[in-house]
């Protein structure tokens, strides 16, 4: 599960689907993740479910705690809260098979929860809606014999740092196309590497935001569980620039 | 979500050899370096192939790796076995004579990883006509596949070169 509650690695939605439904089955999962830059802390807890290897509908709650700000702010608990839910079909071809790779469309509609903050930083809006196209393969005896799976998404956002500073600005109310994908290689059935890019838009003058990139190593201990640690950069978030740190999620499917 | 067959999350990894032997065996099958290996890494790898070469002289071949005839036989024993024991599959394969399916699998496996055999099967699409096999049941028989193939001790380089020349089949199986 990555931080918007879909299906990933961790700051990019994978054009795969969540759990393990095969055609004719439905596959629940759930997942918790956290971020820590030091500055800031990124909680996120999302549920998934899918249906003949063909839908995914997710559901992501996001919790930032800014310690950082909270004393600039003269806050005792500065905290933004959003809400995702996100859906996600595949339309054409195969994650394995055949020529085509698989393609999926997926949005993630966000409802931003604190907006005093993305207010005063010049958001217009406290919810909005982000759409992806995506792609992605599993290339068998790639690198090394190993296989590896590649993914990359278009979208369309108006979001400030995934909507937790809102959405718009008074400067920018446009949506902006940015480019996203992720590699990784399954060193064995249990282990994986791989790493992420996320390029961001940038609509607030008064929070300048950077793309986003993480290296990671995935667990699979069993079919049911996964767990995915990461390093990753965020840039500049908030005024505050070098945020980098670790994420960490644990994921089940039942 | 659902990795398989490459990188399924279920499938127990087999007798592991440790990462520089499978750089090396890698290397010595040919496969093309990634661009950002620096030459030193090259030597490196060169160095250590020198002092190993004894048993890796000949085995050029996914045949050799997979075992030669007793290894894929250990490997088809058990892709049968499993196939037999998963009731969700399990209809696919009651009518089969298993001594004839299993020689036939020998064969082709035998021919695709240049192990010399000819297969004398029937093509894949007329093997498969009428079963109706769906993705999902596909997708069971091949996490069976690597199953078997942990289970023999098949390193998970071998794994993957077999599984990825039994993918292009695919389309002939599912759906006939």
């Amino acid at each position: 599960m990555q931080i918007e509650g879909a299906a990933g690695g961790g700051l990019v939605p994978w054009a795969v689907l969540a759990g393990l439904s095969e055609q004719g089955e439905s596959g629940f999962s759930a997942g918790a993740s956290l971020t820590d830059t030091g500055d800031y802390r990124l909680a996120v807890a999302g549920v998934q479910w899918s249906f003949d290897d063909r839908v995914e509908l997710s559901l992501a709650r996001q919790s930032l705690e800014l310690s950082a700000l909270e004393s600039a702010l003269g806050l005792d608990d500065a905290r933004l809260d959003q809400t995702v839910f996100g859906a996600k079909v595949r339309f054409a071809g195969d994650l394995v098979y055949g020529t085509a790779p698989q393609v999926v469309l997926g949005a993630q509609w966000k409802r931003q929860h604190d907006f005093a903050l993305p207010d005063a930083l010049g958001a217009e809006d406290d919810s909005g809606v982000d759409v992806y196209l995506g792609v992605a393969r599993l290339i068998l005896d790639g690198p090394f014999h190993r296989n590896l799976l590649v993914t990359a998404n278009l979208r369309a956002t108006r979001a400030n740092e995934l909507g937790l500073l809102g959405f718009g600005s008074d400067r920018d109310d446009d949506y902006s196309f940015v480019a996203e994908g992720a590699a990784a290689l399954f060193l064995n059935p249990r282990v994986a590497i791989g790493a992420e890019y996320r390029q961001k838009p940038d609509h607030l003058d008064a929070a300048r935001e950077s793309d986003w990139w993480d290296v990671f190593v995935g667990w699979f201990p069993s079919k049911r569980i996964s767990v995915v640690a990461a390093y990753v950069d965020l840039g500049e978030v908030a005024g505050r620039d070098g945020q980098n740190g670790f994420y960490v999620s644990v994921n089940g499917n039942f | 979500m659902r990795y398989a067959p490459g990188g399924d999350v279920g499938s127990v990894g087999g007798a592991e050899a440790p990462t520089a032997w499978r750089m090396i065996e890698a290397k010595s099958v040919g496969a093309s370096a990634p661009p950002t290996f620096a030459p030193a890494a090259m030597l490196v790898v060169a160095l250590l192939l020198a002092a190993c070469t004894v048993p890796r002289t000949h085995d050029a071949t996914l045949w050799t790796a997979l075992g030669e005839g007793p290894g894929v036989a250990r490997i088809v024993d058990g892709v049968i076995r499993r196939a037999h024991d998963d009731p969700r599959i399990a209809d696919l394969f009651a009518e089969t004579n298993d001594a004839y399916l299993k020689a036939r699998l020998i064969e082709q496996i035998c021919a695709l990883s240049g192990g010399g055999c000819e297969y004398t099967g029937l093509p894949m699409d007329e093997a498969h006509s009428g079963m109706q096999i769906t993705r999902a049941e596909f997708n069971w028989f091949v996490e069976h596949t690597r199953d078997a193939m942990a289970e023999a001790g098949t390193p998970i380089a071998a794994q993957n070169r077999l599984l990825a020349l039994f993918a292009p089949m695919h389309a002939d199986i599912v759906g006939q």
